[in-house]
């Protein structure tokens, strides 16, 4: 799509926000703040609307040091697929199959936060496998710092309308921000 | 310590928080703490 220039004093037209506002960019779909719980369910988020969606994690950290923990749901009411159907890789490493869950960013302790940006591909097609790929980055003010890529997918093929997140520890309380962007199409 | 699930409907719009039964905490997928290289 082509980007507009207007010029002082030009009338902004429906025609022109329908062509230049309205088909542009990512949309803002939701922010979620983790706020302390220990799973957080986002429901409703990929639909037919929407092909492609990033995922934009921000200040993750939990209460003890640990990855953030994704799964897929779907149905309504959502359900959460807990079966050995993910697969991931992380910084060009070998495959892990038959997950239970996808692994995404580290944090290391509750003030050295880690932030991601998640692509997510085709959530909604029951014809593919909601497919990710993933970059990050976490800080420990006592060892260093930790540059994260992850790739991934489901197994299955189905359609995919939320994400839930948990910590890896477990029953570990989370803080952070979620926030999910749906990539128009033209 | 209390552990809450929230879940967030985007499309209705409902926002509900509940306190964690022990099945719900025991649930939880747990990995190894392996710390990232």
């Amino acid at each position: 799509m082509a980007v507009k220039t207007f010029t002082t004093g030009e009338v902004l037209t429906a025609s022109d926000t329908n062509t230049y506002l309205a088909n542009s960019g990512s949309v803002y779909i939701t922010s979620v703040d983790l706020a302390g719980n220990t799973a957080v369910n986002i429901d409703g988020c990929f639909t037919s609307t929407y092909d492609s969606y990033v995922v934009i994690i921000s200040n993750f950290r939990g209460a003890s040091a640990g990855y953030l923990i994704v799964q897929t749901r779907s149905g309504s009411p959502a359900t959460t697929d807990t079966g050995t159907n993910y697969v991931y890789s992380e910084n060009l490493g070998g495959q892990n199959i038959d997950q239970s869950s996808w692994r995404w960013i580290y944090a290391y302790n509750t003030t050295d936060r880690g932030n991601a940006t998640v692509n997510i591909y085709e959530p909604f097609n029951s014809a593919t496998g909601t497919a990710y790929n993933e970059f990050g980055q976490a800080r420990n003010s006592t060892t260093g710092f930790l540059n994260f890529l992850s790739t991934g997918q489901k197994e299955t093929q189905s359609s995919d309308t939320g994400l839930r997140f948990t910590h890896s520890g477990g029953a570990v309380a989370m803080n952070g921000l979620i926030t999910i962007l749906g990539v128009r199409k033209a | 310590m209390n552990h809450t699930e929230l879940t967030v409907n985007i499309e209705t719009g409902e926002i509900t928080q509940h306190e964690m039964t022990e099945s719900e905490i025991a649930a939880l997928p747990v990995l190894e703490e392996t710390q990232p290289e």
